[in-house]
């Protein structure tokens, strides 16, 4: 048991070395395109409007920080109900589909249609029937997150371990005990690869949905506040925007990993 | 070989009658097998690698569905009263359609039968206490025992095991031994009256085997359950049963009553001479069947 303990904490010591060293490697990559991308303005010297310099961004992210936070935060919270409305129709769609070959067949192509039809298409039609809301922004969002949930849930229900089918037919488990005592805990990693992937896209598919749901609405998400800098030529101010974004998808693809690795660790241990 | 009883009686367990089965593409894992089980047998299936063993195995367990033939089945519990024969006799006709579309018999097979799995199988998001306990709580007719009772009584199957001290421990933190230990347990707490294992023993060690090749005969003391086991390891074979058919080709080419099943204790078997002369003479049915299928083919 001692051994045991002392491989535990050796295999602790060795996990957080490896996360330093990887935050670094992170780091260091960062810096040095940071390095290579201030070095290229200088050599060729780029004009402001073309491409500014890091700094010239930073100083254009303090200088509009308020409207950076405050559409940020708009449009983080549409990212997160949409991810979150994307993983409950996702989850029940799959469920569903792991309950029927033929409904499965029937229906998966229009799944597949979700993933296939462009955002940019759809979005002035969801207008037109929605309104410029929040809440047409969440459709759009559901509707590029819905694809790799149902995806990747619907392979985890479907992928029970022959052995543990068998032990299920030989004690005649009722159909719901079998979706519950094993298709679901079964498909736990499955989904939780499903929202790491959605999580990056309902970023994405937020500010594409304020570029539209922002015509002549109070909503001012990143999309819309982008839209504006656009046309008066921001293009330090729409970087500082873009890199805003990207940290909207890292807060979220990060919150999905806590989320989890807090409550569903043993799912995701032994798989 | 025995005579098959045309009726299953209160003395047998399993009878089979020309069970085929042919996998889609006309493989053909059993040849009319015929096969008749006594109540509290132990009786091993030894051959080589794909002749035919488990796919017996899951036949009697009502996993495999027949091409053709008959597979019966009597439930002990009810032989006590005589006009509910035909009631007592579970058929491995699959009629009827399980999950998508594949023919099983889960719904008409008693809780009384339990199979040990090559793999342990546990469920690995779970604990050994309730790993032990899911067979109780499965089912249509699953036990409508208290959670205290369905704990006590998976506890109890755990300590018949040896392996109280990990009742809460997670599969991925034992051993091969302690999971194949844990596996056992489960399918003990159901008590069952059957209990059909597919080389179970089969991944670990030779010292580990002889530990639960004991723990087995031990509980089989206890219980005297009817019990069929599938291995390719002949002396497990001489060791673990009282009767061995030797398979090839989706056939039983023999049976031979083990002479030595119940004379020493599990350990010293091995070191006498009536152990070496039943496994050469099991060895040999092996050798001879394999021949005669050669020059079967080459003619």
């Amino acid at each position: 048991m001692s051994n045991e303990m002392q491989r535990g904490s050796q295999t602790n010591a060795q996990s957080w070395r490896e996360m330093v060293w990887t935050a670094f490697a992170v780091i260091a990559v960062a810096a040095l395109g940071i390095a290579a991308w201030h070095f290229v303005v200088k050599l060729f010297d780029l004009p402001k409007l073309l491409l500014p310099t890091p700094w010239q961004v930073a100083e254009a992210a303090w200088q509009h920080r308020d409207v950076l936070l405050k559409s940020g935060w708009i449009t983080l919270w549409t990212a997160t109900v949409s991810l979150f409305v994307a993983v409950i129709i996702g989850c029940s769609v799959s469920i569903l589909f792991s309950q029927s070959r033929l409904l499965r067949r029937a229906l998966f192509p229009y799944v597949v249609f979700l993933q296939t039809v462009p955002i940019v298409a759809i979005a002035p039609l969801l207008v037109i029937w929605s309104g410029y809301e929040f809440r047409t922004a969440v459709i759009a969002t559901v509707i590029i997150c819905l694809f790799p949930i149902v995806n990747n849930v619907t392979t985890g229900l479907t992928s029970v371990r022959p052995e543990h089918n068998d032990l299920l037919r030989m004690y005649g488990a009722t159909r719901w005990q079998r979706l519950c005592r094993v298709q679901i805990p079964t498909a736990i990693p499955f989904l939780v690869l499903g929202a790491r992937i959605s999580s990056g896209l309902a970023v994405i598919g937020a500010i594409v949905a304020e570029f539209f749901v922002s015509n002549g609405a109070d909503y001012e998400g990143l999309g819309a506040v982008m839209t504006g800098w656009q046309a008066r030529t921001m293009t330090d101010a729409l970087m500082a925007a873009l890199a805003v974004s990207t940290l909207l998808g890292l807060i979220l693809f990060g919150g999905v990993n806590l989320l989890s690795r807090m409550f569903l660790k043993r799912y995701l241990l032994v798989n | 070989m025995n005579a098959l009883p045309d009726k299953i009686d209160a003395g047998t367990a399993v009878v089979c009658r020309d069970a085929t089965v042919t996998y889609p593409g006309g493989v053909c894992a059993l040849d009319r097998i015929n096969l008749s089980v006594r109540q509290g047998e132990r009786l091993a299936f030894v051959g080589p690698s794909g002749c035919g063993k488990t796919t017996l195995l899951r036949v009697i367990a009502g996993l495999q569905p027949l091409t053709s033939g008959v597979c019966q089945r009597s439930n002990p519990s009810q032989h006590g009263s005589e006009n509910k024969q035909e009631d007592a006799v579970e058929k491995s006709q699959y009629d009827e359609a399980h999950e998508e579309g594949h023919p099983c018999a889960a719904d008409r097979r008693s809780v009384s039968t339990s199979f040990v799995f090559q793999q342990p199988a546990l469920l690995p998001w779970t604990n050994v206490l309730k790993n032990v306990a899911l067979p109780l709580t499965l089912g249509r007719r699953r036990e409508r025992s208290s959670a205290k009772e369905l704990r006590e009584r998976a506890l109890a199957a755990i300590e018949e095991v040896q392996l109280t001290e990990a009742a809460t421990r997670y599969p991925h933190q034992l051993s091969g031994g302690m999971k194949m230990r844990a596996s056992i347990a489960r399918a003990l707490v159901t008590r069952p009256e059957f209990l059909l294992l597919d080389e179970p023993f089969a991944a670990l060690d030779d010292m580990l085997r002889n530990q639960l090749g004991r723990l087995y005969l031990n509980l089989w003391r206890h219980h005297r359950f009817t019990s069929v086991l599938v291995t390719h390891n002949i002396a497990e074979a001489i060791q673990l049963s009282e009767r061995i058919c030797v398979m090839h080709r989706g056939s039983i080419v023999s049976e031979m009553v083990n002479p030595l099943s119940t004379s020493k204790p599990h350990e010293d078997l091995r070191r006498t001479n009536e152990f070496a002369e039943f496994f050469g003479k099991v060895s040999d049915g092996l050798e001879n069947a394999a021949s005669s299928n050669s020059e079967r083919a080459s003619s």
